[in-house]
């Protein structure tokens, strides 16, 4: 029964800690209770045996997070950008197109120039590099700002808990 | 869940939230004569299904969420007997929204079932 016991505290440990997986809004919401319907099945398994019925119920409980944690990530990801905080979606809608715009505007052209090294271009070519590059910097700095958004929550709640 | 949201979801047909998966459909099924807390929820589910449905904490708060986010259950503030639950359980229970979900997935399974019934394979290879 000790074993049990002990099983049980390490348990609950170690589950709590696998909670962190799932998107912050859905832990800081579901966390409590869903370590509270872990502790009461541990307890439930300690009841029908010993410490392999814990055991198996890891097993089950593994295969069940694994799944979750996908699955919330997944809708974490195509919930719509700026839904919980309307402040950050207003700078994601300015930030997005400005920062898209400047870059065909401007960067496109500078990063052909910088790569040709001063070689003579034909016109065409340059136009067909430059946009190339617009197209690449342009991708690159929307998906950037989409991971930036997604990532504000996890990082305010990790300087909310080391403060 | 916010008021603007409850008001969205009540713009919504109820056939928009059909078909259930099964895990829901179990889940509003326990919710339809009591309201009950995650754990009394997962073990209904396993007896009612004989075992063959079993919740784990994620898929079960992963449906409570969705469900929540539809206005198809709501959280209750009311405690079935305080003295004896452990206080930082949470309750829910069905909405009305959720109560004609419910009905309309309970008519259209059973639709489904008269519908397959009917064909002659089911009939000759019903089990005596």
């Amino acid at each position: 029964m000790i074993l049990g016991n002990l099983s049980i505290r390490y348990s609950e440990r170690f589950y709590s800690a696998l909670l962190s997986l799932y998107p912050p809004h859905f832990r800081i919401r579901f966390a409590p209770e869903m370590l509270q319907l872990f502790r009461d099945c541990c307890h439930d398994a300690l009841e029908k045996g010993e410490v392999a019925v814990v055991v198996v119920l890891w097993l089950q409980v593994s295969r069940d997070l694994f799944i979750s944690v996908v699955r919330e990530r997944g809708r974490d990801l195509i919930r719509p950008i700026g839904a919980e905080h309307p402040l950050g979606g207003i700078v994601d809608v300015v930030l997005i197109p400005s920062m898209v715009t400047a870059n065909l505007l401007a960067l496109g052209p500078i990063l052909t120039l910088l790569i040709g090294g001063g070689a003579i271009m034909a016109s065409d070519q340059f136009v067909l590099t430059s946009g190339f590059f617009s197209f690449a910097i342009g991708s690159l700095a929307v998906a950037a700002s989409i991971v930036i958004t997604k990532l504000r929550p996890t990082v305010r709640l990790w300087v909310k808990l080391s403060a | 869940m916010n008021k603007q949201s409850k008001s969205n979801v009540a713009e919504k047909p109820v056939e928009h939230f059909l078909p259930l998966t099964p895990a829901v459909f179990h889940i509003l099924l326990t919710l339809a004569d009591s309201e009950a807390h995650g754990y009394a929820m997962m073990q209904e589910v396993t007896r009612r299904s004989g075992g063959t449905v079993r919740l784990g904490p994620g898929t079960l708060y992963g449906a409570i969420s969705r469900l929540l986010e539809d206005g198809i259950i709501e959280e209750s503030e009311e405690r079935p007997d305080p003295e004896m639950d452990d206080t930082r359980r949470r309750y829910y229970r069905l909405t009305k929204l959720g109560g004609r979900v419910l009905a309309a997935e309970t008519d259209r399974l059973a639709d489904l079932v008269r519908a397959a019934r009917s064909t002659k394979l089911v009939r000759k290879l019903k089990p005596a």
